[in-house]
């Protein structure tokens, strides 16, 4: 290729822009091989315009030719929505008589199209081109940053008064750098081209159901209405002790168990008690057990330790590879959280990233008076950074305080096999109404007025379709923090008849979690140094019986 | 409640665990209802003989009968919209009334119990309480509660020249059409004291206690579908 650039005039207009002989030889080898990425696949090419791949002199191409050929790649598009043939590039290069003031000569049109063909076959697989734009879009933050100093630095240097305004220049050319932003997502997709594609995705929905691109909750309610799938952002919201974050760490933990990636922010709660309230709902201890330490009635007896014990080892086995949890202080940038995941995202793939919650990250904006833009603006980031990594992105919110009396007073009137009294909207919602305008599903949980709660109501305040709206109705147990789908429905009342009804049963007993380990048997009778367990006792029994019926067989 | 061993696996006590601690917590949670719905310890948790002992044999036939669908098919008394308790003693009544409440109560149901004479006072006064509630207000949340248990409903209740009848068909017409059970114990028959003391002015009496009331109160209301009657034995 070196033996055409001093053939075509235009190049020489353009100027080494850093000098790096490395990175020119970088750019040499890697921008034929964009662009021939973008000659054969329309998909790549719609990416780097949507990109915004500048094609003009102080675009990013490094080198002229490339740069030629991309600017004409470019406006073939722009015009006909296509790629550019050989034979497109034949005709443009016989009509193009001037490029701007330079004027083309016939050599010119030659070592064009001679360029095109070498382009053309380098044959660059398309696997490569995510990794291509990126070094192409990073040597134009470089070059654009170095104009920068260049042309700035020696002002400053040479100052010797307003040098606050000359460094304010300079941080908002930085401020201005093109492309700099990594968060930009843009992407188009005609009717025309799609319907291919649509075609193909009905068959596949209608022969693989179980192809479906999303990432099942867990929970079988949820996951009927709601779609959280790789890029869509989810909010949940609910009241103070409202239950969200167990509603959030239960599909958290669900999605990690199924083998997704997962990656928990939490900012109100310090990692380490965190993990021990989900250790504790994977033993199904209570979680005040383990506060209360010791052996004693409230603490953590042989049964509940070894539970315990059983369950980290299992969740070290099974779950520590898909959860990761990250702690940060209330006020945490999101620029910071998304550096701190950025650094797990090196290490291994994210498939869902939780945050908990909105409201205590700190703002990066500032527009006075209106905090509520600026949480917006800390969603907007979330949305994007999720929506570009392809994460599931669930976020928390708080419900508005005024309405949060309403809404509890709703919950009282709510019942299984009624919750319709429930209803909050995106007006209940806390903050700026874009955060859920922006969502793809907005959830918002309440429990009901049982003393503990043993319901969750989640209304489906932000729905893309009807079928969202309305109220799920999801067992809770605040003890353990468990949320899970209604396995009692109100005929399935025996077994809960047969401990209200049974005299023996005291309320005391009802309250106490030694009833949980089943008829006659308790906490104490499965202590270690208790041999005497009730199936024990029982076999023990039943062997003194029959040694007794032998005897008297014998005796007879 | 399924039994957990100590030798159960984490993945066995798990699930035995799930089971156990919902069914305990909805027992749990079936007691605080009846708490809050002002169920006394004392007629709390009365189980199917003690209630079936209660009940008048000769005008059920069989109260076997009327006690297992009370216990065994809850959901089936659920779509009753009035449970009917009469004859004899008030606190027998009374007795019965709590069983019904309490079992319906158990069906993940929340409710009220209240003297028919203080809610009848309440709708007959005009202003504010000194609690700032208003007799709209009290219509209001009467409506909503799933279950309503009014207990020992007479023609003393309802003062004449008030317009107390049009309040309780509001509750109790909204609570028909919603299909909410109102359980209601009587002293004696509204409509044998509408003939005793009015005869030919019942429309009088409709307002001072309501259509629904009346109907309630008639000493014969089987053949409605929507009644469910239970008559409670005289002592001795």
């Amino acid at each position: 290729m070196d033996n055409y650039d001093d053939v075509l005039e235009i190049e020489k207009s353009f100027n080494v822009r850093l000098n790096n002989e490395d990175l020119k030889a970088l750019a040499k080898k890697e921008e034929p091989r964009f662009l021939s990425i973008l000659l054969r696949d329309k998909d790549c090419l719609m990416d780097a315009i949507a990109f915004n791949i500048q094609a003009g002199d102080e675009g990013h191409f490094w080198l002229p030719k490339p740069r030629f050929l991309f600017m004409v790649i470019k406006e073939y598009y722009t015009k006909y929505n296509e790629i550019l043939t050989r034979t497109a590039m034949e005709s443009i290069m016989d009509s193009l008589s001037s490029l701007g003031k330079i004027k083309i000569n016939d050599d010119e049109r030659i070592a064009a199209r001679m360029y095109y063909d070498e382009v053309y076959s380098l044959q660059s697989p398309i696997e490569d081109y995510d990794l291509l734009r990126e070094h192409i879009n990073n040597r134009y933050l470089q070059w654009q940053a170095f104009d920068i100093m260049k042309s700035e630095m020696e002002g400053l240097v040479k100052a010797t008064s307003g040098q606050d305004k000359k460094i304010k220049k300079i941080q908002e050319r930085f401020a201005a750098i093109d492309n700099m932003e990594s968060d930009s997502y843009c992407g188009s997709l005609g009717m025309v081209e799609a319907m291919p594609k649509m075609r193909e995705y009905i068959t596949d929905r209608r022969d693989h159901p179980e192809n479906e691109p999303r990432i099942p909750t867990g929970i079988r309610a949820l996951d009927k209405i709601y779609y959280l799938s790789p890029g869509s952002y989810t909010v949940i919201a609910g009241m103070i002790n409202g239950g969200k974050t167990t509603l959030m760490f239960n599909i958290g933990m669900n999605m990690a168990r199924a083998g997704y990636n997962v990656v928990y922010i939490s900012i109100e709660k310090e990692a380490f008690p965190f993990l021990i309230r989900l250790t504790a709902l994977h033993a199904m201890v209570d979680y005040n057990r383990i506060k209360a330490g010791g052996k004693g009635e409230h603490g953590l007896s042989d049964i509940y330790y070894d539970k315990l014990i059983e369950a980290t080892i299992d969740l070290e086995k099974k779950i520590k590879p898909n959860f990761d949890c990250i702690q940060a202080v209330p006020g945490t940038k999101m620029t910071k959280l998304i550096a701190e995941v950025e650094k797990i995202k090196a290490r291994k793939k994210i498939d869902v990233l939780i945050v908990d919650y909105l409201g205590v990250i700190g703002f990066e904006t500032n527009h006075p008076g209106r905090p509520d833009l600026d949480e917006a603006m800390v969603s907007k980031r979330l949305q994007a950074y999720g929506k570009i990594n392809r994460f599931v992105t669930i976020a928390g919110s708080q419900l508005k305080t005024p309405s949060v009396k309403e809404i509890r007073n709703k919950a009282k009137k709510a019942t299984v096999d009624d919750p319709s009294s429930i209803e909050i909207n995106t007006e209940d919602l806390a903050g700026s109404k874009m955060i859920i305008a922006d969502a793809d599903n907005g959830l918002s949980a309440v429990l009901n007025s049982d003393s503990p709660p043993t319901k969750m109501f989640v209304y489906g305040t932000k729905a893309r379709d009807d079928a969202s709206r309305g109220c799920v109705v999801l067992d809770f147990d605040g003890r353990i923090g468990m949320i899970s789908d209604p396995e009692f429905e109100s005929s399935h009342i025996t077994e809960v008849d047969s401990l209200l009804y049974d005299e023996q049963v005291t309320e005391a007993d009802l309250m106490s979690d030694d009833g949980l380990f089943g008829d006659d048997n308790s906490i104490s009778a499965l202590n270690d140094d208790d041999f005497n367990f009730a199936e024990d006792k029982n076999t023990i029994n039943e062997a003194k019986e029959g040694f007794i019926d032998d005897k008297d067989i014998f005796d007879e | 409640m399924q039994k957990i061993n100590k030798t159960d696996s984490l993945e066995e006590y798990q699930k035995k665990m799930n089971h156990n601690r919902r069914v305990l917590a909805q027992a749990q949670a079936a007691l605080q209802r009846a708490k809050s719905a002002g169920i006394p310890d004392k007629y709390m948790r009365i189980n199917q003989p003690s209630f079936e002992s209660l009940l008048d044999k000769y005008y059920h036939k069989d109260p076997e009968k009327v006690a297992d669908f009370i216990y065994k098919k809850p959901l089936a008394l659920l779509r009753k919209e009035f449970i009917i308790i009469d004859g004899g003693e008030a606190i027998d009544r009374k007795k019965a009334a709590f069983a019904i409440f309490f079992r319906l109560i158990s069906c993940d149901k929340n409710g009220i119990n209240m003297i028919n004479s203080e809610l009848a006072h309440k709708l007959q006064t005009l202003n504010r309480s000194e609690s700032g509630e208003h007799r709209n207000d009290t219509t209001e949340s009467m409506r909503h509660y799933d279950l309503l248990l009014l207990f020992e409903a007479q023609m003393g209740d309802f003062t004449h020249g008030f317009d107390t009848g049009r309040f309780y068909d509001e509750i109790l017409g909204y609570r028909d059409d919603q299909v909410k059970p109102t359980i209601i114990t009587f002293a004696n028959a509204l409509s044998s004291s509408v003939v005793s003391e009015t005869a030919d002015n019942s429309w009088v009496d409709q307002t001072r206690y309501g259509q629904y009331m009346g109907l309630a109160g008639q000493s014969d209301s089987r053949k409605d579908a929507r009644f469910f009657r239970v008559r409670v034995k005289k002592n001795g």
